[in-house]
């Protein structure tokens, strides 16, 4: 159930990590926003339950994923226009901590942490196989020095969603198979 | 249940709060990253070796309304080669389903449209976003066209195709296309005007 939970958190991962900048950029938008959230959900767990949590929890994290939205959008705004769908769902990790019961700001940090290599590893992955090249668009975020490595031979597959869905089950099931007390 | 409903309120409140200040200090360096961005992404219209000028250094004013349906008084840019007008960029805009769409046009000096692309738009996602990889290359598709060329879409009896599913969309854009040509046929005279 809990690693069913932490797996839907990946959500937003499937659409925006066909380029490394993009998948950085969320990556490192959930590694502080997730643990940010249960630091600021933890003293309202005694006082809310239920539903009560679970609202204030969305109210946090939309707020929070805005933040993060205007944040980006100050350093770059074709950064945040090719995550302008995806930031929101950042709300979703935050909903989780809502229905896991023994949530506390060490296990925020580890999802967050998890979320973040992950993006990591897919955006490596998509871009190499997918686009074939790696860190093209780094101007966006890092200046017009910055340029990336481009080559011919690419899958397309892997920078559409379905590719990313696919991708994203194979890490999955080589970490399940890796770790397999651990998985269930 | 009622203090429940109380701190929900507070964290509402506080969170528009929140976001209500950032958004207002943040509001001018947005801008500016979005006009730097829109800059940057105007000159990708011209294909690499058609200028040797610097068009941003050259606006010419357009005035607000009339063809090019513009909501305020924009800028259009001359590139040229050797001395000689090479095209013609000029903003229009349209209005779409979701909300107004800016396109950004050349126009080589012969009056076709060299190349067109998407500066603003709320169009669906997923649907008729015209930013999306599918609909860049359906906007692709016009280019090398002129005035005298077909133009209309197959929903209105013509052989063009349309989004699919988006069809205001599509009528928004390819007479916003047409406007742009029809502006610069009346004015081309001032627009290829020799400057310093």
């Amino acid at each position: 159930m809990k690693r069913g939970l932490q797996v839907l958190t990946l959500a937003p991962l499937i659409g925006c990590t066909d380029l490394l900048i993009k998948a950085l950029s969320i990556g490192l938008a959930g590694l502080l926003l997730i643990p940010l959230c249960a630091l600021l959900l933890a003293p309202l767990r005694a006082r809310l339950s239920g539903n009560g949590l679970v609202l204030a929890a969305l109210l946090i994290g939309a707020t929070l994923a805005s933040c993060a939205e205007l944040a980006l959008q100050l350093f770059s705004a074709e950064l945040a226009n090719a995550l302008a769908l995806f930031l929101p769902l950042l709300a979703l990790p935050c909903l989780a901590q809502t229905l896991d019961k023994d949530s506390n700001i060490r296990r925020a940090a580890q999802a967050g942490l998890l979320f973040a290599l992950t993006a990591l590893a897919m955006g490596v992955l998509r871009e190499v196989l997918g686009h074939g090249s790696l860190f093209a668009h780094a101007d966006w975020l890092l200046g017009p020095s910055a340029t990336g490595w481009h080559w011919n031979a690419s899958l397309p597959l892997l920078t559409h969603s379905a590719g990313g869905f696919i991708l994203l089950g194979l890490i999955l099931a080589l970490l399940c198979h890796f770790n397999q007390d651990d998985a269930r | 249940m009622k203090r429940a409903a109380l701190l929900l309120l507070l964290i509402a409140l506080l969170g528009a709060g929140l976001l209500a200040l950032l958004q207002h200090f943040a509001a001018p360096r947005i801008e500016q990253q979005r006009q730097a961005a829109a800059e940057r992404a105007l000159l990708d219209l011209l294909p690499a070796g058609s200028h040797d000028n610097r068009p941003l250094q050259q606006p010419i004013a357009l005035p607000a309304g009339g063809l090019l349906g513009n909501g305020r008084a924009e800028q259009g840019y001359l590139a040229s080669l050797n001395g000689r007008p090479s095209a013609v960029l000029l903003p229009v805009s349209a209005r779409g389903y979701e909300g107004p769409i800016q396109l950004l046009v050349a126009i080589t000096p012969d009056g076709r449209l060299l190349a067109s692309k998407v500066l603003q738009q709320q169009e669906t996602p997923g649907l008729a976003d015209l930013l999306a990889a599918e609909r860049a290359d359906w906007l692709r598709s016009f280019d090398q066209r002129a005035l005298h060329d077909e133009w209309s879409l197959r929903a209105d009896g013509g052989r063009i195709d349309q989004i699919a599913g988006a069809t205001v969309t599509s009528r928004a854009v390819t007479d916003a296309l047409q406007r742009a040509l029809r502006f610069f046929d009346a004015e081309r005279e001032q627009l290829l005007e020799a400057r310093p």
